[in-house]
């Protein structure tokens, strides 16, 4: 039970665990999300994959030869010449990643990307025929007004031109005279000068001295009713005036939109979906929020397939490369992944050569990953040859996010090398406390625990998170058979540190190493403090033991009694030469583990005091 | 006295043979330049100014702001005569939008954005799906847009299929799909002859063979021939044809009034061959003159109950003058200065109809 050599083997058995990616990763099974059968030509060994350059963490322990998933670039050309690795079977994902040049890589992947996926493909709709009518699918004509939309504008602009170059004056002095006749005539000659001409719409109206700027001005702060009101009092003062046609209009729409997001607040998808269908100039490029809503609410409704053609007519029709990212966006968490998955392949291509929704087409294999990084193995599987395509995209864009999620990943995968490798990464592109966290906890389990206690050292006060490996790792190494003597400066950082955060843990470590120490005043005062914080086996078998030692026999008696149920240390505490060895801190792995990814997501579980945990099992 | 009176009828036969000429060419599509042609098209602007909403909306300010089928078919139809497109699309887009929710594809007659939702009774109304059918075939002709037509002839066809019925009288136009015929009213089917728009109905007869148009013109002409009631001899807005010979409905006031007043707008704009129909109202109109302008009459007494005093439908006396080849006041009938919607789209509709088929008759040149 005690048996030190046992314990450290074990733990060194669980560095070395190596877990083959490709059970991990799904590589063997038949079916992807996106309905592609996968050949079984994947590499017996496959490996993990990494960013490139970077510096492995055990230079010098022969670590790596037991971490099979684990291949740097670096490594990978030293150990895995992709030839020998990658036979003559086509695999050219999975290993060959890091060697491969990187333009190259890209370009891979670029052209992997499309595999199942039709571009504007209705996967919702009922047939392949051309959709029509009712409520009409193909949405310009249901949704969309003709003369908005991006194929609209050059008429449009050419009508523009010529209302600036065209001399209105006649026409507005007619009207004045109410001259119906001549009003006719001139824009019977206006229009066959310009065809594109219209009238304007205000050639009636009344020569007013109503400002309508406080108007726009509450219409601006979207106080509608108050528009109505001072509208209607104004009238009430100038019977001949209206409010012109442009704010009319612009506050009929404005008050639809503002009950469609009501309507959609409240989840009333039917209404939004009528409102929609009955007002054709919300559904244009400058009215994008109004379109989504609109999409949505198809969705929630069950009408996939117009939910799809409103989304692809965005895709066809609008230009601003925010607001299309963001449908597909949108897309990707409403509608299922084969629709998603043929929006994304309508992206353009980039002038860098990249596809447009290159990024956002790897969001399901990101929430994939987050999921299982998680522990949750029903979140499905992912493929070398997507994560490939994330990591080649990760090191491209130099984003710290996917590498810190590859790094959480692979540490769930239990791939301590290759986590660390993202960790590391993620933290040179962006220094984060989160991916610091990792690169330690990675140190640590690949035994690296002298690099992992001083990057910890020298981050102590930067998270609680850190601040609790610390003082794990410390204690670990305090509790260890043999201690590394400490200085007594470090000796009293330490006990500041584990006493201001109120460790158990670390404070009854401290007290076993200081009993190892012989300085047994000070250990049975860190064992009080350890059990005042909170009972551990360690601290409770420190005072047991001390007590032994001063035979003072009642109280050896009264704890065994208070604890002698939950804590079997306590059973060899009976004579003096008890022996009693504190356990390491280090099977604490499988619990930590969880921990930490949890807190990756957001709740880390407040747990700071770091009960001992050489308790289980 | 008698003489000039000659001179003048036979100038008229004169009139009415050039009239022709110019309805020949009215009814390809061509733009009619004239100046009752410039005329009735900035009256479009000033009505469509005054009644049409920024989405192309017709409202009827009388009722509550509402708008019907019937409006958004007149609007339609008036923009085609002014080259109107882009208020042509937008009113079309408004009606496909939200009178068009019937699934045969004719219209809901009514929309009130007071209730929720806007349309309440889906019941259609003929005239409005005649008027707008009429207005999409000028529209397809005018602007080449085939697409225009093939829903025109879509709707007259379903017109033809739901809103028409078989009678002792011959084909009628029912005026909607439900509530008018035998077994509806007391004494059903139940016709409004205000609803027989004749020059639509010719037209959509010329653009479909399938569509019966001149049936029902032919029974529209003979009903307005024989059902005319009380010392006054004038049609009843509503006629009930359950018996041997048109009775005024039982279930309406047996008078001549808002509604009617359009027969003779409707048969004026559609041909001259029909002056004695024409002379029937004229004569009415003349005979009330002494009353300083038209009214609604109550038909068993030929008691004028409510004076019509409006400008707009002194318009329509002045075009059945026109069509009978008289002299008019031009200064009265070219003042078009909005009322209330539904004078002003009378008096719209008679100057386009004289710019079509009497152009002459606002020049003041005999």
């Amino acid at each position: 039970m005690f048996d030190r050599l046992s314990l450290k083997s074990v733990l060194l058995a669980g560095c070395c665990l190596v877990v083959p990616i490709s059970y991990a990763t799904g590589d063997n099974a038949v079916t992807s999300p996106l309905g592609t059968i996968l050949p079984a030509t994947a590499p017996a060994q496959t490996v993990a994959v990494m960013p490139p350059n970077m510096a492995s963490v055990g230079t010098a322990a022969g670590l790596q030869q037991g971490a099979a998933p684990v291949t740097p670039a670096s490594l990978g050309q030293a150990q895995i010449p992709t030839a020998a690795v990658v036979p003559a079977v086509a695999s050219p994902q999975g290993p060959v990643t890091a060697v491969v040049p990187a333009s190259f890589a890209v370009a891979a992947a670029t052209v992997a990307q499309p595999v199942a996926a039709k571009a504007g493909e209705n996967p919702f709709a009922a047939s392949t025929a051309p959709l029509q009518a009712p409520a009409a699918i193909t949405h310009p004509t249901s949704f969309g007004s003709t003369s908005s939309g991006a194929s609209q504008s050059a008429p449009a602009a050419s009508a523009l031109e010529d209302t600036l170059t065209i001399d209105e004056t006649a026409l507005r002095y007619y009207a004045t005279q109410r001259d119906l006749k001549r009003l006719g005539a001139e824009i019977r000659r206006l229009k066959a000068l310009y065809p594109n001409w219209d009238a304007p719409e205000n050639l009636f109206d009344p020569p007013t001295n109503v400002s309508e700027q406080p108007l726009w001005e509450m219409f601006g702060r979207g106080d509608y009713a108050g528009v109505h009101n001072e509208v209607a009092r104004l009238q009430g003062d100038n019977p001949n005036w209206k409010p012109s046609a442009d704010l009319q209009m612009k506050l009929g729409l404005a008050e639809i939109r503002t009950l469609m997001q009501r309507s959609f607040a409240q989840r009333n998808w039917s209404q939004v979906v009528e409102l929609a269908e009955s007002t054709p100039a919300l559904m244009v490029c400058q009215d994008m929020n109004s379109i989504w809503l609109t999409a949505e609410s198809l969705a929630r409704t069950q009408d996939l397939a117009r939910a799809f053609e409103l989304y692809k007519w965005v895709l066809t029709t609008c230009t601003n490369g925010d607001e299309r990212l963001a449908t597909v966006q949108k897309a990707s968490l409403i509608l299922p992944e084969a629709g998603f998955a043929n929006l994304v392949a309508m992206g353009r291509s980039l002038p860098d050569g990249s596809l447009e929704f290159e990024n956002v087409s790897l969001d399901p294999l990101r929430s994939r990953m987050g999921s299982l990084a998680q522990g949750n193995p029903a979140a499905g599987v992912v493929t070398t040859d997507q994560l490939q395509r994330l990591a080649i995209l990760a090191q491209k864009t130099n984003s710290a996010s996917d590498a810190a999620l590859f790094g959480w990943y692979y540490y769930s995968q239990k791939s301590w090398e290759a986590a660390y490798q993202w960790f590391s990464f993620a933290h040179q592109v962006a220094a984060d406390p989160k991916s610091l966290e990792g690169m330690i906890l990675c140190m640590r389990n690949l035994d690296h625990e002298v690099e992992a206690t001083v990057l910890a050292k020298k981050n102590v006060e930067l998270t609680p998170e850190i601040t609790k490996i610390y003082i794990e790792l410390v204690a670990d190494q305090m509790t260890d058979e043999k201690p590394a003597v400490m200085r007594s400066e470090d000796l009293k950082q330490f006990e500041q540190l584990v006493l201001e955060h109120e460790s158990a843990l670390g404070t009854q470590a401290l007290g076993w190493y200081l009993l190892s120490q012989k300085n047994t005043a000070d250990a049975s005062r860190l064992f009080d403090k350890s059990v005042s914080f909170e009972p551990t086996e360690g601290g409770v078998v420190g005072q047991a033991v001390l007590a032994a030692r001063a035979k003072r026999w009642s109280t050896v008696s009264a704890i065994k009694k208070k604890y002698g149920d939950r804590y079997s240390g306590l059973a060899d505490v009976n004579v003096y030469q008890a022996k009693y060895v504190p356990k390491k801190v280090r099977p604490v792995r499988k619990k930590t583990q969880p921990d930490m990814l949890t807190k990756l997501f957001g709740n880390y579980e407040k747990d700071g005091r770091g009960s001992n945990r050489h308790v289980e099992n | 006295m008698t003489f000039p009176k000659t001179k003048g009828a036979l100038l008229a036969v004169l009139a009415l043979l050039s009239g022709e000429a110019e309805t020949a060419k009215a009814q390809v599509g061509a733009d009619i330049e004239s100046p009752a042609a410039d005329l009735a098209a900035g009256a479009w602007l000033l009505y469509q100014h005054k009644f049409m909403t920024p989405d192309g909306r017709i409202i009827d300010n009388k009722a509550g702001d509402i708008s019907h089928s019937e409006g958004q078919g007149y609007g339609m139809l008036m923009a085609v005569l002014a080259n109107d497109k882009r208020a042509f699309d937008l009113m079309w887009k408004w009606t496909r939008a939200n009178l068009m929710i019937r699934e045969d594809g004719l219209m809901a007659w009514r929309w009130d954005a007071r209730e929720n939702p806007h349309v309440k009774d889906t019941n259609n109304a003929s005239d409005g799906d005649l008027l707008v059918a009429w207005a999409l075939l000028r529209a397809s002709q005018k602007w080449k847009q085939s697409d225009y037509s093939k829903v025109a002839l879509q709707m007259a066809q379903t017109i033809s299929k739901l809103a028409t019925a078989e009678t002792a009288f011959g084909k009628v136009l029912m005026p909607a799909i439900y509530g008018f015929k035998a077994g509806e009213q007391p004494d059903g089917p139940v016709v409004n002859l205000s609803y027989w728009v004749f020059p639509a109905l010719e037209e959509l007869a010329q653009a479909s063979r399938a569509f019966p148009g001149r049936a029902l013109v032919k029974t529209g002409l003979s009903l307005v021939r024989d059902a005319r009631f009380g010392p006054a001899q004038l049609p009843a807005d509503w006629i009930g044809l359950s018996a041997s010979s048109p009775k005024p409905a039982q279930g309406f006031m047996p008078q001549f009034g808002y509604e009617s007043i359009r027969i003779p707008l409707y048969l004026a704009w559609y041909s001259t061959d029909h002056p004695d129909l024409l002379e029937t109202f004229s004569r009415q109109w003349k005979r009330s003159a002494g009353t300083k302008g038209l009214a609604v009459i109550e038909l068993t007494t030929a008691t004028a109950t409510a004076a019509m005093p409006d400008p707009g439908y002194r318009a329509v006396a002045n075009l059945v003058e026109c069509s009978l080849g008289r002299p008019v006041n031009i200064e009265e009938v070219s003042n078009f200065s909005p009322t209330d919607y539904y004078p002003s789209t009378l008096h719209v509709l008679s100057l386009m109809a004289i710019a079509e088929r009497y152009p002459t008759c606002l020049t003041g040149s005999l």
